[in-house]
């Protein structure tokens, strides 16, 4: 009937999409390499938890951007040593008693030098039990205090030897006492690293410009734009739309398609961290309890096809332990469980269960590359040997507070990717598979004993024996699944020089630019 | 003898109608009401949303570094004060809302009402150009299927119209960016919060209010279009377009606006989705990741602010409809 009104209709939606339109100049474009004076862009894979450096943080989200901020006494390089920071130099009195060179060029953002009496203050909060940041708990177990000897020297007293202390203090983050008074440091950041924070969105990224007061070598970025893309679909699209620099943990299947680019590169190698499958052997009358139940697990579980199916061949079976080459040192004697399903028939029969048994994994989605293909397939091999393995999803924090949980209460299965953070780091290469760890649901009392004694080693011979000693005792108890090391995976911009860290810290300053 | 006339002469209009012309389209009682009632609503659902929070776990467990000690769970969830009984909690809550402060942000560190506050600029820019996208894409819709005399103009928009209804708003909202981000590069993938940002997420709610806004307003329209005083209009020959905007169209408005406050309350809970997709800095995205990293303190106050603007949104809309439709006033 009406038409004048029909076209006034249909004008004046044209006109709203039109506008709407044309306000977005400047669309995201094809995907340069940087070039010099440009903002660094670099992706992260999780939601960032605060940046307060006293309560920890995720590699792929509060982590790195803390570690651009701050500085600790130590650091650790690509190949998992550890390296001067702060401290220039170490070295023990007694098994008890270390003493900790600083430097004293370093200062803060805003201008005022970083003393040794900033260091004890840090400290002594830390070892405060009612202090509320989180990183102090590991140090509360085997750190009594630290004290100013000179200007530039701290001792540490240790309630037990800690053979590795220089690498335990990495993540151990100097901040500023007068600012840490005045303010919030879960969103405020004051520190003596290569960047200070310029404006922070926990929900979507933060950006860092350079800190005039750095006492280091001065990073190749004036700028750098922290960006959060928690998602495997959101990370691939701000690829493929040139809008990022860097981005790590993409799913090595996803790689494929950054492979022939003009403008990236591919990474796809061996992380750090093992994946393995934790075992609750503590649940009322669970069959895990036997040994030869966990042994015929491990030999029902197909690695390598897992690996060249799923994980692109990136990586190999463990050796049947959490250590391997080239970033801690295992134990030459002990070797992966083979893939044997006739082996594990018969020990599941010896112990009890010819008929088969039903066990649960519960996994929280999205939090390992590959998990819920790789999960089916081990469900697939395991029932060929007539294992029935449900697997239950979660979100992560109920699937991390049934973890935490009552033994009766948790699964039978989880996931743990958790590794050293440095050579020779004994509690975190071994403390998931101690009985005593939060999330442990194991019942391993030789192995936390042989791990107990390596930890409080005053020798490194001492060490490295008892390490073996461990390292067989949870193979042939088989306290775990051994599946493979974490794949390392990213996508990196031509134009960028970029030494790959394999435990995922994403710092700014370690990003620099190819030479013209 | 005078007689008295037969018709009474003309007088000045009652002060009454005076009065009543000048009289708001609704009542403050009216509107206190309404107020009172929707207070008690946001009460029931921050206290609703307080139980079934608290009682799902302890988040405290989420902050525990995985070297920590056992016991390091039992410290953090006392120093939090997690401990306590959940009723105990639970008044001291009210206590801290009356004396005008929340608990504290477990992830961000502090007061979390001001967190959520300074995120509503970002929704309301959202939801206000999802709401107008859909509302004119939803009116264009919905007027030519009641009034096109072609038969694929009448069926094909709306039938499009309802079929996307059925497909979810992340979906729609991966599809755009696929498309307009990823093949054709216009607008970008990652939010930065201006206007290039806003155009998809703004048509990823747009998609979602369009079906229903379009139906209801060509319901309306059919059942103006048969009403006698149109049909009188015609018949005194108005001019087609007086006929449309005036006795149709206007007439049509009513319900319609009824269904756009409705749909608006819906966009603020439908933002949640799209701001999470699009990493809009909005309310809603902080309220998801509230709830995934278990800052209750957070969520709850996310929640008083987006029940608080759903109740003023339907506020806003009965007030509006009742000026646009005064058989509404009663």
């Amino acid at each position: 009937m009406n038409t004048r009104p029909r076209r006034l209709l249909v004008g004046a939606a044209a006109a709203v999409l039109l506008a709407v339109l044309s306000a977005c100049g400047g669309a995201a474009g094809g995907g340069s390499a940087p070039r010099a004076g440009d903002i660094l862009r670099l992706g992260l894979s999780r939601q960032i938890t605060g940046i307060n450096p006293h309560k920890g943080g995720s590699p792929d989200s509060s982590g790195s951007i803390v570690g651009s901020i701050y500085e600790s006494l130590t650091q650790i390089a690509p190949d998992l040593t550890v390296q001067p920071s702060l401290a220039t130099s170490w070295t023990t009195v007694d098994p008890l008693t270390w003493r900790f060179t600083i430097r004293t060029d370093s200062k803060f953002s805003d201008g005022t030098p970083l003393t040794a009496d900033d260091v004890v203050w840090n400290f002594q909060q830390l070892l405060d039990p009612d202090y509320k940041g989180t990183a102090g708990a590991p140090l509360r177990k085997y750190l009594t205090s630290v004290t100013k000897v000179d200007d530039s020297t701290l001792q540490f007293n240790l309630s037990q030897p800690a053979l590795d202390l220089p690498g335990r203090l990495w993540s151990i983050y100097i901040v500023q006492p007068t600012f840490a008074h005045g303010h919030n440091l879960d969103n405020e950041a004051l520190g003596s690293g290569p960047y200070k924070l310029d404006a922070l969105d926990q929900e979507n990224g933060a950006t860092l410009s350079l800190n005039p007061y750095y006492a280091g070598p001065k990073p190749q970025f004036a700028q750098v734009r922290y960006t959060v893309l928690a998602s495997e679909a959101q990370r691939v699209a701000a690829l493929r739309a040139g809008e990022q620099d860097l981005i790590l943990n993409l799913d090595p299947l996803d790689l494929a398609q950054f492979r022939n680019s003009d403008t990236y590169d591919t990474v796809l190698g061996v992380g750090n961290q093992p994946l393995t499958l934790a075992i609750n052997e503590r649940k009322t009358g669970t069959p895990l309890a036997d040994p030869r139940v966990r042994q015929a697990l491990n030999y029902a579980t197909d690695k390598d096809t897992i690996i060249k199916s799923l994980l692109q061949g990136a990586v190999t079976p463990l050796p049947g332990q959490v250590l391997y080459d080239p970033f801690q040192q295992p134990n030459a004697a002990v070797s992966a469980y083979p893939y044997d399903p006739e082996k594990a028939k018969q020990l599941l029969a010896e112990a009890g269960h010819a008929n088969g048994l039903t066990l649960t994994v519960l996994l929280s989605s999205g939090t390992y590359v590959s998990q819920d293909a790789a999960t089916q397939a081990i469900a697939a091999q395991w029932a060929k040997v007539g294992v029935t393995l449900k697997i239950e999803q979660q979100p992560f924090p109920a699937w991390l507070q049934s973890q935490y949980g009552p033994d009766d209460q948790a699964a039978d299965f989880y996931y743990i990717m958790w590794g050293g953070s440095f050579r020779g780091d004994v509690t975190g290469n071994f403390g998931p598979f101690r009985s005593d760890h939060i999330q442990s649901h194991l019942n391993a009392p030789e192995f936390d004993d042989l791990t107990t004694r390596a930890q409080n080693a005053t020798t490194e011979a001492e060490k490295t024996d008892l390490v073996n000693q461990a390292v067989q005792n949870a193979h042939d108890q088989a306290h775990a699944i051994f599946l493979y090391p974490s794949p390392f995976t990213g996508v990196v911009s031509k134009g960028l020089q970029w030494t790959p860290k394999p435990n995922r810290y994403l710092y700014a300053q370690g990003v620099g630019r190819v030479s013209p | 003898m005078s007689v008295p006339p037969i018709v009474p002469a003309p007088t000045d209009p009652p002060r009454t109608t005076v009065a009543r012309r000048l009289r708001a389209p609704v009542g403050w009682r009216y509107i206190g009401g309404r107020l009172l009632t929707g207070l008690v609503a946001v009460w029931g659902a921050v206290t609703l949303v307080f139980f079934a929070l608290y009682a799902t776990g302890n988040p405290a467990i989420l902050l525990v570094p995985p070297d920590a000690p056992p016991d390091e769970i039992a410290r953090l969830t006392h120093l939090l004060g997690f401990d306590r009984p959940l009723p105990v909690q639970y008044a001291h809550f009210l206590a801290s809302v009356l004396s005008g402060t929340f608990p504290d942000s477990i992830r961000y560190g502090g007061d979390p009402l001001p967190i959520a506050l300074e995120k509503i600029p970002a929704s309301l820019a959202l939801g206000l150009a999802g709401l107008l996208i859909g509302a004119l894409l939803g009116g264009l819709v919905g007027y030519l299927s009641a009034t096109a005399r072609s038969a694929w103009l009448g069926r094909v928009p709306l039938g499009l119209a309802v079929s996307i209804e059925s497909v979810p708003t992340f979906f729609v909202g991966i599809v755009l960016v696929i498309v307009f981000a990823v093949q054709l590069g216009w607008f970008p993938v990652t939010s930065a919060g201006d206007a290039s940002s806003l155009v998809l997420p703004a048509l990823t709610l747009a998609f979602a209010f369009v079906p229903a806004i379009a139906r209801v307003f060509r319901t309306a329209l059919l059942d103006v279009l048969q009403a006698e005083h149109i049909r009188t209009a015609r018949a005194k020959g108005l001019p087609r377009h007086t006929l449309a905007w005036r006795h149709v169209i206007a007439n049509s408005l009513g319900t319609t606006l009824n269904v756009v406050g409705i749909q608006a309350g819906v966009l603020l809970g439908g933002a949640v989705v799209t701001e999470s997709v699009f990493g809009w800095p909005g309310i809603g995205q902080l309220s998801v990741n509230a709830v995934q990293n278990r800052d209750y303190p957070l969520v709850i106050v996310c929640v008083l602010v987006i029940s608080l603007g759903f109740v003023l949104i339907n506020l806003v809309v009965d007030v509006l409809a009742a000026i646009v439709e005064p058989r509404l006033r009663s």
